[in-house]
């Protein structure tokens, strides 16, 4: 046996009125070695990343003159242009559809159910890029396209040639996959709302869809929004596929200025600059549309808290 | 406080019949409540005391029998000799009419403490924001929570979120206010700001249906208790009958348990 107080003698009771090591021991006084191994880690991490960045903005084969010379190119900056209101559209349009989509999926209606079902099935399950073929050939499918009575005489009838242009093709088809996947995103969202909240909705005679509104919406919008977000990104990068039915967006302009002056990686590193510019302004807006939906989430008492009584929300921005 | 027979009941409750599948949980309940009346409903758990009270308003539809509240009966409406079931939209106005209070307070946790209050009268009864507001900031007041009303409720304790709640009931000037053990998720040294605030109400001649474990609160706020047990309503009368002088011997045994 090992002979406890003469190994640790500070535990013997003669050592505990020592008025100075008591202060000593104050932990508001504490100090807090830094960690060795982790300040070695940053060293290297910050060498290699310096030495990376140094190579890339001294290789020639960057061709950054060149890079700068396009950047504010006019043909650069309207398929820029084009990508951004193209997602943002079809985003819009998405999230239109994908709410009822979403509310449809979770009724009690079976045929509501089985509908819903089956379009997002087909979109989430079938390739983005051959779905805008396919809206881009249409006319083929259906060369006339009519609004009738099912079964019934036709009251009104287009052209498929004329009504399909890039644009609506692009946007149907964007549009359509993006409904898909919001409406399981919306989906997510709404069961991750506690039951009782529509319940007592409800119990206080809000109709079914004000219940939803105004109760189980916002709540949900908490875990609705960074998959959103993240979804907007796959967005702004899927509508580069739409330069496959010649629309003009961002890709597809500095292509089309690269195949005549043949500087390929130059022009795709100011595409690939500015596809990076807009995620950074996406992801900084996201962030403050989340602490938005947060907010009754802080523990802490706030008694800065709006004063606005508002029910009508105020704009999260 | 006291009710007086001679009125007619506010609410009528016959022959009741829930069933969860084959689960039967409530087996023919007819009840009473005249206006300003207090009625304690005690019974142990999985009696049947919840579901009742979700009948009463519909959050549950019932399998027999007939609910009225005020008059109307709750879900349907006779069309000449035929009993049609009311739309939903019909159904929320019926609602608007009742205040409930749930043992987990449920309180809108992304709307403060005012707007928890207002967002019944604005959005349903469309009550104007102004008097919603003033109105709402009285009844804050009076649960004792006027400093509160820009927090969050996540930033109030059990017993503000219930009292919170108590007064987003009553902003609704409801015709009968229902409570589902509002007391039973509390810590203990919180249960007595709430049922103050009950009894508080109870004085004032609101009709009240409580469904509670607190004797005490049985015995001196409510003008009857109704005992339940395995769906059925085994006794009720006046509290000090009741509590003091049960003539069943389930009503006893309740009694011996939770005393
Ligand atoms: N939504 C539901 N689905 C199925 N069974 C339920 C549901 N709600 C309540 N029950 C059953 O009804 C019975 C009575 O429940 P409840 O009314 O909550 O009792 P109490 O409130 O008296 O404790 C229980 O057996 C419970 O399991
Ligand atoms: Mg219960």
């Amino acid at each position: 046996m090992v002979d406890v107080s003469s190994t640790q003698p500070l535990s013997r009771p003669e050592a505990l009125p020592d008025r100075q090591s008591d202060d000593l021991r104050d932990v508001a006084g504490a100090h807090r070695p830094i960690p060795k191994g982790k300040v070695l880690l940053w060293v290297v991490v910050l060498l290699f990343a310096a030495d990376f960045a140094r190579a890339v903005a001294t290789n020639d084969n960057f061709g950054w003159p060149v890079v700068a010379e396009f950047f504010f190119n006019t043909t650069v900056l309207e398929g820029l242009w084009v990508t951004i209101w193209l997602a943002v559209v079809s985003m819009i349009l998405g999230v239109m559809l994908g709410l009822p989509l979403a509310i449809a999926r979770m009724s009690n209606d079976p045929l509501a159910k089985s509908i819903s079902g089956l379009f997002v099935w087909f979109f989430r399950g079938t390739p983005l890029l051959v779905q805008l073929i396919l809206w881009y050939n249409l006319s083929f499918l259906f060369p006339q396209i009519s609004l009738s009575i099912p079964f019934g005489p036709s009251l009104a009838a287009w052209n498929a040639n004329d009504l399909i242009t890039p644009i609506t093709a692009a946007i149907i088809g964007l549009a359509l996959n993006e409904a898909a996947y919001m409406a399981e995103i919306i989906r997510g969202g709404l069961l991750s709302v506690e039951r009782g909240q529509r319940e007592t909705a409800e119990a206080f005679g809000m109709k079914p869809m004000r219940a939803l509104w105004r109760v189980v919406i916002p709540q949900a919008m908490r875990s609705i929004v960074p998959p959103s977000g993240n979804q907007f990104i796959s967005m702004i990068k899927a509508t580069s596929l739409v330069s496959v039915i010649a629309m003009a967006d961002l890709l597809y302009s500095v292509q089309s200025i690269y195949n005549r002056n043949f500087e390929v990686i130059p022009l795709l590193m100011v595409a690939v600059i500015w596809y990076l510019l807009i995620v950074s302004v996406l992801s900084a807006i996201q962030s403050r549309i989340e602490r938005y939906y947060a907010r009754g989430d802080q523990q802490r008492v706030v008694f800065d808290a709006p004063e606005t009584v508002t029910t009508q929300e105020e704009a999260p921005l | 406080m006291t009710a007086t027979t001679a009125q007619a009941p506010i609410l009528r409750a016959r022959n009741v019949h829930k069933a969860f599948g084959n689960n039967e949980v409530l087996k023919g309940i007819d009840m009473d409540i005249a206006p300003s009346e207090v009625v304690a409903i005690l019974g142990p758990s999985g009696s049947g005391k919840s579901t009742l009270l979700r009948c009463i308003n519909r959050l549950e539809e019932i399998n027999k029998g007939f609910i009225e509240v005020d008059g109307e009966q709750i879900g349907y409406k006779l069309q000449g000799d035929r009993l049609v079931a009311l739309s939903s939209g019909a159904i929320a106005r019926q609602r608007s009419k009742m205040g409930m209070v749930f043992q987990s307070f449920n309180l809108f946790p992304h709307m403060t403490v005012l707007q928890n209050v207002i967002e019944a009268p604005v959005g349903v009864h469309g009550v104007k924001r102004r008097e919603a507001i003033e109105l709402a900031t009285d009844l804050i007041a009076k649960v004792g929570l006027a400093d509160k009303l820009n927090a969050y409720p996540r930033q109030l304790s059990g017993g503000q979120q219930q009292r919170v709640a108590i007064a987003r009931a009553l902003a609704v000037k409801p015709k009968i206010l229902l409570f589902d053990e509002p007391t039973s998720a509390l810590d203990p040294e919180l249960v007595g700001e709430v049922l103050e605030t009950m009894r508080g109400l109870a004085k004032q001649g609101l009709t009240m249906i409580v469904v509670t474990h607190e004797i005490g609160f049985a015995r001196e706020a409510a003008d009857r208790v109704i005992f339940m047990d395995g769906g059925h309503i085994v006794e009720q009368g006046k509290p000090e009958d009741i509590l003091v002088n049960p003539q069943r011997e389930r009503t006893r045994e309740f009694l011996r348990r939770v005393l």
